[in-house]
């Protein structure tokens, strides 16, 4: 089968920007009004997408800068299923067939599930397009961490959580992922009973998943809450619990039980304005999740994820009330609703301006697609199997650089998204970098193999797309405007076109590249000016600069 | 952050470059001069290991003073008085520290007890902060402890480094990240490494003008990686290689771990 490699769609949804302009106005958010020229597209898309072509940098330039929001917010809906593509041995999941409500029936080697899992989670990003949803997949991943399920069952259903929720109402999401079974597993709050409190999911609610802690203000007072809170909000989570991990006969689905729900009233403390919480057995959380957010610090707290993943990981006091308090103004006028939050944040000067431009330093996700889709490599094949296998085998690329997908180390994400100073440095070490060069080099240089399976840039369709390949210091300039967040230098480039064309004249370069063109069956022709791109594509993906967005 | 360094090195850059970008590695041999320049007796090295888990401190370490209370309180894990390690300080070894109970008498092993802060909040993130950083528990500072000392010792760090004095890593974190204790200030004075054997060139090039502002300070910082990266891992890469396996290690992730410390170590005369 040939599935194919979407391209993205120009046409902008309902066009809600002109509300979110008014909103910025109200809030004190200035509008970005600077040019909408390649170097502002360039850096739109590398923040909002997962990778984007020459191209679509052109495209763009019909857009205005509000359409081209409106365009990277429109929700793509529910993904396709990850499917059984290689387990011969499941009686009731024919191969090519989804498994995700089908229990794994006893004796089935269930690794099929987690390898189509990881073929999947690289297959959505890979066909993601022009499209902010993936990289909002990533970003909730990291906020709602879970780990360590070994029925994938319970994987798909959080991960469709996480696409049912990625652009929809924080509140919501929040309430979702409360009782979600793969939480309710990882932060035992399946062990959470009236008799035998467990606190894990109560702390982590508040500390990471909504309001956050502030600064110590007492003995167990975090300002925006307190130890007792943590006590009294586990005793209004208790009786939920998951079904059907590792059943050969069961689905997966929660339960409540109301004989292990604490039916106490329970009192919050004077950070949460002394109320009280009376029993409401299996909707008690939800009026719980009304307390918390009735508290504008939730807002305040996913403004500042939100500023340091799209925007720059140094939030000081200027950024703190003239970016971060107007947006999280803007989350709450909005019920919580993300979309229109993030619209106003990408809109805004503060994300688009160029003294943010290439601040961030790529995670694994973000370098491993700059690499392979702004070069068009796609993982078409003509055989089923063959196309997610490769998407498999990608999956250890990320691994390998300190990112693997459904397994971090701890609930608080990745250090790169929390730990201070270093942040974003934080993906960059002396096990990490080889690791990234890895991927450039084999990518470019050689042919990326998997079992016999292989798949690399092609250099001269990358260039065909460029206004002007014939000139080595025109096509050297545009690639750099592809690959790096600003512009480089004079030296650069020339240091650059002696790896293309080393000690010759530039007019070598545009006869041989002629030659080529004008007889394109000639192997040798062909292999002379793709084995010169080569060294300039390794050459250009080695630089620094690359490595930053 | 100086800019100077840059101009510098963009010159060597532009000399050194295209050897390593068409993927000749340098050879390492040619540094076994600068080898040659160790002093063993100079070498003091620090090796800190950092177990991440639970540890039943009780069992480990026994209070003999408190013996009834123990057993009385779990019967069930307690171990009989008569197989524990008698310390002679009213405490006892679990029996299989025995080897630990021979450095303790011989007075090269040293136990802090009851270590912990005051009204424990029981999140694992504060507690390894408070490990890593030293602060009081009512303070957050962002730098670890040893970071602080190495600032002081080397406050131009990373400018500079590797140098002819210090040619070698300030401090190796076993792992892919580096260590929170290491954090200065500016950077971090670890270098993360998985294994020393694996370490190769990684390719750099074109480093030019670095622009002012916050993305300068990035492209820097990679850089600087980059380049640090290469630097010593030429030096470790040689160490190791010229290490004699002439002990058998077991096999845990641990035991590993371990092991590539110690063969590091003793090509410093420090083992």
């Amino acid at each position: 089968m040939k599935i194919s490699f979407p391209k993205a769609t120009l046409k902008a949804a309902i066009s809600s920007s002109a509300t979110s302009l008014e909103q910025m106005a109200t809030f004190n958010l200035p509008a970005y009004s600077g040019p909408w020229d390649r170097a502002a597209i360039n850096h739109f898309l590398r923040r909002t997408t997962l990778g984007h072509t020459y191209a679509d940098v052109t495209s763009l330039l019909d857009l205005s800068h509000a359409d081209a929001v409106d365009l990277v917010l429109t929700d793509p809906g529910m993904p396709s299923l990850p499917i059984n593509y290689d387990e011969e041995n499941d009686p009731n999941v024919p191969i090519g067939e989804t498994w995700v409500e089908t229990p794994l029936a006893s004796g089935v080697n269930g690794g099929y599930r987690r390898r189509s899992m990881q073929s999947w989670i690289m297959r959505q990003a890979m066909e993601s397009g022009l499209n902010v949803k993936e990289r909002m997949v990533i970003f909730w991943h990291n906020h709602f961490v879970t780990a360590s399920i070994a029925d994938r069952r319970f994987t798909w259903e959080y991960m469709k959580t996480i696409h049912q929720h990625g652009l929809g109402n924080f509140k919501a999401f929040v309430d979702a992922i409360t009782i979600d079974p793969s939480m309710l597993r990882y932060l035992n709050g399946n062990q959470n009973t009236k008799n035998a409190p467990n606190e894990n999911y109560a702390r982590e609610l508040l500390e990471l998943f909504t309001i956050g802690k502030g600064p110590l203000a007492g003995p167990g007072d975090y300002t925006n809450y307190t130890e007792d809170d943590i006590v009294a909000i586990a005793r209004v989570l208790t009786g939920w619990r998951d079904r059907g991990h590792n059943s050969s006969t069961l689905p997966v689905y929660i339960e409540f039980r109301p004989d292990q729900h604490d039916t106490d009233t329970k009192q919050l403390s004077h950070r949460f304005d002394n109320q009280v919480i009376e029993n409401a057995d299996e909707n008690e959380y939800k009026v719980l999740l009304d307390i918390i957010f009735s508290k504008d610090e939730v807002a305040r707290y996913m403004c500042r994820k939100f500023y340091r993943y799209f925007v720059s990981d140094q939030i000081d006091e200027t950024i703190e009330s003239n970016v971060i308090e107007p947006l999280a103004q803007i989350m709450i006028t909005n019920n919580y609703e993300i979309a229109p939050t993030l619209e106003a944040l990408f809109l805004s000067d503060a994300f688009m301006k160029e003294d943010v431009r290439g601040v961030l330093i790529k995670n694994p996700m973000e370098f491993l697609m700059s690499t392979i889709k702004s070069t068009g490599v796609n993982f078409d094949q003509n055989n089923m199997q063959t196309y997610h296998t490769i998407h498999y085998s990608v999956f250890f690329r990320l691994r390998d650089m300190q990112m693997e997908i459904y397994n971090h180390d701890s609930v608080a994400g990745w250090q790169a998204y929390y730990q201070a100073p270093g942040f974003s440095r934080l993906w960059l070490s002396a096990v990490t970098m080889p690791q990234r060069q890895y991927v450039t080099d084999r990518f470019t240089r050689y042919q990326y193999n998997n079992s016999g399976i292989g798949y690399r840039i092609y250099p001269l369709d990358v260039i065909e797309n460029l206004p002007n390949p014939y000139d080595p210091n025109v096509m050297i300039t545009d690639l750099a405007e592809l690959f790096y967040p600003n512009e480089i230098t004079e030296n650069q480039v020339n240091f650059l076109k002696s790896i293309l064309i080393p000690g010759l004249p530039d007019f070598e370069w545009t006869t041989e590249y002629a030659d080529y063109l004008a007889d394109p069956d000639n192997v040798n022709l062909k292999n002379a000016v793709e084995d010169k791109l080569r060294d300039l594509f390794q050459a250009m993906m080695s630089l620094s600069e690359f490595y930053l967005f | 952050m100086k800019r100077r360094k840059f101009i510098k090195n963009s010159a060597i850059s532009f000399l050194g470059l295209p050897v390593a970008l068409n993927g000749m590695n340098i050879s390492p041999i040619r540094q076994s001069a600068l080898l040659d320049a160790l002093n063993p007796e100079s070498d003091r090295v620090l090796v800190l290991i950092q177990m991440i888990g639970g540890n039943d401190g009780l069992n480990m370490l026994v209070p003999l003073d408190q013996y009834d209370n123990l057993y009385n309180a779990r019967p069930n894990v307690i171990l009989p008085q008569s197989s524990l390690e008698n310390t002679g300080f009213n405490l006892a070894f679990h029996p299989s520290m025995m080897d630990m109970r021979s450095m303790f008498d011989d007075a090269k092993l040293k136990i802090v007890q009851n270590v912990g802060y005051p009204d424990q909040n029981r999140s694992h993130f504060r507690s390894t902060d408070i490990w890593t950083s030293a602060s009081p528990a009512n303070e957050d500072w962002p730098t670890g402890w040893l970071g602080r000392q190495l600032t002081d010792d080397h406050p131009t760090f990373p400018n500079d480094y590797p140098s002819e004095d210090f040619p070698d890593p300030l401090a190796i974190a076993i792992g892919s990240r580096v260590s929170m204790t290491c954090q200065g200030a500016v950077g971090n004075f670890s270098l993360a490494m998985t294994n020393p054997f694996g370490l190769g060139q990684l390719a750099s090039g074109g480093d030019d003008f670095i622009p002012d502002g916050w993305y300068g300070d990035q492209l820097e910082y990679v850089r600087l990686t980059v380049e640090q990266t290469n630097a010593y891992s030429e030096r470790i890469t040689l160490k190791a290689i010229l290490d004699q396996y002439t002990t058998s290690y077991p096999v845990t992730t641990f035991e590993i771990q371990l092991k590539l410390i110690a063969l590091m170590l003793r090509r410093h005369g420090a083992v």
